[in-house]
């Protein structure tokens, strides 16, 4: 038996070893398991085999795809896994599906083969340009395009949207659908809804989703500067605005059984603002207009409002109804007085003013208020808030009040209100703790509040607070909250909140509440955004009679491209109580609406609200709404209301309505706008049951919008303040050797108009010169007449007048000529222009020579760049303006310009670069890895570079800007220093470094941003008069020894050591008088920049602050910005 | 006495500017209480050229609008009970999208208090019970912390006002 049994288990392990170890020249080769990832990612495939003996494994890639290592080696002996790891490439598009052959071979005979697939997943990316600044004037339209470009691997649905921006903002469109690589204009439109003038700005946020990922969120930002430079066709003279808003609306209602009823209305609603001198502004503004209507006779404004503006204090007078009110606020050095006296007809008149501290160390309020009533009734009031801070995060605020009233009969008694606070600020915390109590009235209140200060992923706010009024009976709330939040993941947030409340009022109750509520943004990808709602509350009676209720709300929002659909609900159910009965409400709605095309939108919607109490009440609504864009002066609406009412017995159609508008704007005439309108309704049934007695009314509305801008007379402008300015002075000249400087040979040239913008303007005389008076400002210079053809400006247009100060300013002229430029998006980077490729958007070009412009391109990517004079110039995209990732893709394009010439127009490229593999190993093992402490450099900064490298690696270099640089292998580490070249261009670029292995050879890109900025590091440098004091900079580049230099406006030299050629340090010898000095650091001949020095008088004082009259002295003696 | 002839000294140093007609923006509202705020300003900017880079890194440069980088800010309460005023200070992009110094480089302090960093989404910055008198003014100071890798130039951050009230 025991034989038997050896023999079944030799049998059993022979099998087995068969089996496991497989015959010589026996494969089994199995397909890899399907796998899937995103551009960029790395996939692993693994392809089962079984077999015994050395094999050649090759894995076939098709085009584009290729592997970490395709080759392999392997001797068998039974079960392995061959793994091979793809990169998927970055301009996959989604559900491509790319299949891998494995070949295994035997002494170059086949021996079978596998397949393995990787199913590209989608990846959603958005790239959004928009100009950085927009300037405009006060009145213009607040307008700018976004482009936004589709730069993931599938089709995507984007939403766009503003953030928090406190100006109505339209979008047009806001959702849209986007072909892979497909990019669409949206046009933005601000409406302002504030007056403000020149000098103001706004910011405006514009946010992009996709809906395939929502890490592709992008969000832009543009500034809006109004008034930031004069431009030739403005005015700069005080100007107001005369506005009239003409509207003259006839009506025609036929009713049945009734005459037709003929109506009327005209309506003159004026206004008026605008500057009344350079110190001031004015606005007369009414509520509403003056007019006549048939149904109330003469119509007469309801209120109007006159403010007027100064740099320091304000004014405004306001009627309304019967009241009228005057309000000032001045600010006078470190306080600001606010003030109103306030007239009710035949009721009272009330003075009030607060005076507001605006010290550094003083934190006070004084308020004082007195109203007097015309029936002999009156009440006063004085009052203070005294901050005080107890340390940096601790501060206290203690206030009191005095209150008197009385009179009519009543005898004047007086009051006092104390009260105190304590609030502690941290990054983190909040804590606030206050007090009060008014003796006279017996009221008193006390309470705590604790909070994180941050709201977002957490946030928990919870405080306490007891009001008690000392009479009898005890009157009191006590009231108890906490209030907590989380967003646990993207998307999701929640909220809670338990509240526990004791009080008297009306009678004594106990109570506690508790809700909660989840909202939940989702997307559904390529397809459409979502949002739900879901909340509950419930308000519970512990005791007394106070009423007990639920409440359940629900939403769904939907976004999906042009198809807007919603849908909500509501639940409500109060207890009933001693005193009213039990409530249910239920409310439910829903609405969809479709953009056919960018100007037909349909739009349905439907709304049920049900009360059941002692009674029920059901009503339904109903509507339909067509609207039709037809043309950008042509708009056109159809509607359709239905309302029913139900109480389960007898349902009943409330109303019934059918309406046609069409709204045509500059209608023959700019400003001129016609609403025509026709309404078909009944109040008791359909408007087609002729029992229901439905009427039809016929409007037709004009309107006009008249603005008259005029000068403010001089009478005005004299009034509130005149005009302030400086003064502008210097020669005309033809700059022959376009240096920029007038030389004694240089012509001058007579009889020239110099305008600033369309205000001031002189007429140089026989030797060229000039000199205007201007307010202050900036200004482009223009000529309008007085100079020859072909000639214009070198240099800046822009000048600045500074206030009581008169600038010099030489004018170079020269012949000069243009050329167009275009910035393309060189997509396929062949570095030529191609017929699908278009513009890059509020990009830059530079084109460097004898002058040298830097332009901004338009959203088509074009550009005129105007004032070249004659000579070689190069033209090249400007990194700094280019997008994220981009990099030039086109060689400097050389033009000579000969004027008056024009040259031919010129296209340069940039684009992202090919993604190429980032191959960090080979099968050989070799690999590479590199980086620089220095990312952001200046051109001509030294950048340090190190590498690592695996394998028998030969030699590292560093190539930039064509010129190559060998690493040297210190220690195992390659090492260099790159000095970037003086004409590096701004922006983002690359440093290629190379790892060499035999005939191996590996790349590694090292990220660098090239800004302008100096060669140089300075510090703040102080001594007192007198005095010899050490200093100290460094430099970004290293400098032969001896070399810097320097050089006080005095002719004082200082020679800087070094002992690296890095870090520099010299002794300064301060004058003896104090103040502010610049000098010029030199290398050799080269200027490097200025630093600054700061000279002070010593301070001798014997105490740690000093008297009185030392600090005095102190503080006359400094000159101003030196603390 | 110091403090008053200091305080005359550092009035020749500072101007201020009217505010009536600073634009109004409601908080919070309900049926029975509002919370309204005037500024002169919501856009926030900082300039950093003549004067860039400073002697070392991090540095701190105050905003040049507004004035002083000092926001005077007015807010007006009906609200009954405790109140919470909040900003949120956002990243600051360009047109590109590209983040030019994301917010927690922004900071800003109340009425003297602790410099206080920025993170992008609403934060409490002040806490009040019960309404205001009239117009309470705060002084919000901001300033910008450069780390090194920005670019010299002039930039522009919103601040934008919210309030919350304890049920």
């Amino acid at each position: 038996m025991r034989g038997l049994l050896a023999l079944l288990m030799t049998i059993v392990f022979a099998v087995l070893a068969v089996t496991s170890k497989a015959l010589e020249g026996d494969l089994q080769l199995q397909n890899a398991v399907t796998r899937s990832g995103k551009p960029g990612e790395y996939v692993t495939l693994a392809f089962p085999v079984i077999g015994k003996g050395e094999y050649d494994f090759k894995l076939q890639a098709p085009d584009g795809w290729e592997p970490l290592s395709a080759n392999r080696t392997l001797t068998l002996d039974g079960e392995r896994t061959l793994v091979f790891t793809v990169r998927v490439p970055l301009e996959a598009l989604a559900d491509q599906v790319a299949v891998f052959k494995l070949v295994a071979a035997q002494a170059e005979v086949v021996k079978g083969d596998a397949q393995g697939s990787i199913r590209v997943a989608a990846l959603g990316g958005l790239r959004m340009r928009a100009p950085d600044e927009v300037q405009l004037e006060p009145g213009d339209v607040v307008r700018m395009k976004v482009f936004v470009t589709n730069t993931g691997n599938a089709p995507d649905t984007v939403r766009l949207s503003d953030v928090r921006s406190l100006w109505r903002v339209a979008l047009e469109p806001s959702s849209f659908a986007l072909a892979v690589g497909e990019s669409r204009e949206v046009q933005v439109t601000l409406f302002p809804n504030q007056q403000f003038g020149r000098g103001f700005i706004y910011l405006l946020r514009v946010r992009g989703e996709s809906s395939l990922d929502a890490d592709a969120t992008n969000e832009i930002q543009v500034l809006f500067r109004f008034g930031a430079v004069q431009d030739a066709n403005r005015t700069i003279d005080p100007q107001l605005n005369l506005g009239l808003r003409f509207s003259v609306a006839p009506s025609l209602t036929l009713a049945p059984a009734k005459e037709p009823s003929f109506g009327l209305d005209v309506d003159i609603t004026p206004s008026l603002n605008g500057t009344l001198s350079d110190f001031a502004k004015g606005s007369v503004d009414t509520a509403s207009g003056f007019g006549w209507s048939s149904s109330e006779g003469f119509k007469f404004p309801s209120g109007v409002t006159l403010g007027v503006n100064f740099d320091q204090w304000d004014a405004s007078l306001r009627t309304s109804g019967n009241e009228l009110a005057f309000s000032i606020n001045y600010a006078w050095k470190n306080w600001r007085l606010g003030g109103t006296i306030s007239f009710l007809a035949q009721q009272s008149l009330t003075l009030s003013a607060t005076l507001t501290s605006l010290q550094e160390n003083l934190g006070l309020q004084i308020y004082v208020s007195s109203s007097n009533g015309f029936s002999g009734a009156r009440s006063d009031a004085v009052g203070a808030d005294y901050q005080l801070p107890l340390s940096e995060a601790l501060t206290l605020t203690v206030g009191g009040t005095a209150v008197g009233s009385g009179g009519a009969g009543n005898p004047y008694t007086f009051g006092l209100l104390a009260s105190q606070s304590l609030r502690l600020q941290t990054d983190n915390l909040e804590l606030f703790q206050s007090s009060s109590a008014a003796p006279f009235s017996g009221a008193y209140s006390l309470s705590a509040f604790g909070a994180l200060r941050n709201t977002t992923p957490f946030g928990l706010r919870g405080s306490s607070s007891l009001a008690i009024v000392a009479q009898d009976p005890l009157q009191f709330t006590w009231r108890n909250t906490v209030i907590g939040n989380i967003t646990p993941f993207d998307g999701l947030n929640l909220i809670g909140s338990a509240g526990y409340t004791m009080t008297t009022q009306p009678s004594y109750s106990v109570t506690w509440n508790a809700a909660a509520n989840a909202s939940y943004g989702f997307r559904i990808p390529g397809l459409l955004f979502g949002s739900a709602d879901l909340g509950y509350s419930h308000v519970g009676v512990i005791e007394g009679q106070s009423q007990s209720s639920d409440a359940v709300t629900a939403s769904l929002g939907i976004s999906a491209g042009d198809l807007q659909f919603g849908i909500g609900g509501s639940f409500t159910y109060n207890a009933a109580t001693l005193q009213s009965n039990a409530l249910e409400v239920t409310r439910a709605n829903a609405q969809i609406s479709y953009l056919f095309t960018s100007a037909t939108v349909l739009s349905l919607r439907y709304t049920y609200d049900l009360r059941v109490s002692s009674g029920s009440s059901e009503l339904h609504n109903l509507s339909a709404e067509w609207t039709q864009v037809w043309s950008s002066r042509f708009i056109s609406n159809v509607s359709y209301t239905r309302t029913l009412s139900a109480n389960f017995v007898d349902p009943n159609i409330n109303s019934d309505a059918i309406g046609v508008a069409l709204g045509f704007s500059d209608l023959l005439l700019e400003g001129l706008s016609l609403n025509v309108g026709w309404q078909w309704s009944s109040a008791n049934g359909s408007v087609f049951d002729p029992a229901a007695l439905s009427q039809h009314r016929f409007t037709l509305g004009f309107g006009f919008n008249l603005n008259l801008p005029f000068d403010t007379p001089g009478l005005i402008v004299d009034a509130f303040g005149g005009r302030r300015g400086g003064a502008l002075r210097g020669v005309a000249f033809m700059d022959t050797n376009l240096n920029g400087k007038r030389d004694a040979d240089e012509a001058v040239i007579p009889n020239l108009t110099v305008r600033l913008g369309r205000g001031s303007s002189v007429t140089t005389d026989a030797s060229g010169r000039f000199e205007l008076r201007s307010p202050v400002g900036k200004y482009a210079l223009n000529f309008p007449s007085g100079l020859e053809a072909g000639l214009d400006l070198l240099g800046e247009r822009e000048v600045n007048i500074a206030l009581n100060q008169t600038g010099e300013r030489n004018l170079g002229f020269a012949p000069v000529t243009s050329v167009d430029v275009t910035l393309y998006d060189d997509i396929n980077n062949n570095g030529r222009r191609d017929a699908d490729e278009i513009g890059i958007p509020y990009g830059g070009v530079r084109i460097e020579g004898p002058v040298s412009k830097a332009v901004r391109v338009d959203g088509n990517g074009n550009a005129t760049v105007s004032g070249l004079v004659s000579g070689l110039y190069t033209v090249i995209p400007n990194p700094q303006f280019l997008p994220e990732d981009y990099l030039i893709t086109t060689a400097p394009v050389e033009i000579r310009v000969a004027v008056p010439a024009v040259p031919a127009p010129i296209e340069v490229g940039a684009a992202i670069p090919p993604r190429a593999q980032d191959v960090t190993f080979e099968a050989n093992n070799l690999a590479l890895f590199a980086n620089s402490p220095e990312s952001t450099v200046p051109p001509g900064a030294d950048v340090n570079l190190e590498a690592l490298t695996q394998g028998k690696v030969d030699r590292v270099t560093a190539r930039f800007g064509g010129v190559e640089t060998p690493l040297q292998n210190v220690g195992g580490r390659w090492i260099a220093v790159l000095r970037l070249p003086p004409t590096t261009p701004f922006g983002a670029t690359t440093i290629e470094i190379r790892a060499y292995a035999g005939t191996e050879q590996i790349s590694f890109e090292v990220p660098i941003t090239v800004v302008n900025a100096p060669l140089f590091i300075t510090g703040s440098y102080r001594a007192d008069i007198n005095t010899t004091t050490a200093f100290e900079l460094q430099t970004l580049y290293k400098v032969a020894a001896g070399a810097l230099t320097v050089v006080f406006a005095d002719g004082q030299r200082v020679v800087l050591t070094s002992e690296d050629g890095y870090r520099w340090r010299g002794q300064w010898k301060a004058p003896a008088t104090s103040g502010r000095l610049e000098a010029k650091l030199f290398d050799g001949e080269r200027l490097l920049g200025t630093l600054n020095f700061v000279v002070t008088v010593p301070a001798t004082l014997n105490t740690k602050h000093g008297s009185l009259l030392e600090q005095l002295w102190l503080a006359i003696t400094r000159t101003p910005g030196t603390g | 006495m110091k403090r008053i002839l200091a305080g005359l000294i550092l009035i020749v140093m500072f101007s201020v500017q009217a505010q009536s007609t600073w634009p109004r923006q409601v908080l919070f509202q309900s049926a029975a209480a509002i919370i309204e705020a005037r500024t002169p300003t919501n856009s926030i900017m900082f300039t950093f050229e003549s004067n860039y880079p400073p002697a070392k890194f991090p540095a701190l440069y105050p905003a040049t609008i507004p004035k002083d980088g000092i926001l005077p800010f007015q807010m007006r309460s009906t609200v009954s009970g405790i109140w919470n005023l909040l900003i949120e200070v956002a990243d600051l992009r360009d047109g590109s999208g590209r983040l030019l110094v994301p917010a927690r480089q922004i900071l800003y302090r109340v009425n003297r208090g602790p410099w206080l960093r920025g993170n992008g989404a609403p934060q409490i910055i002040y806490t009040k019970n019960g309404a205001t008198r009239d117009w309470e003014e705060l002084r919000i100071e901001f300033q910008i912390e450069l780390l090194g890798n920005e670019v010299a130039g002039v930039y522009a951050v919103q601040a934008y006002f919210s309030a919350l009230t304890q049920p």
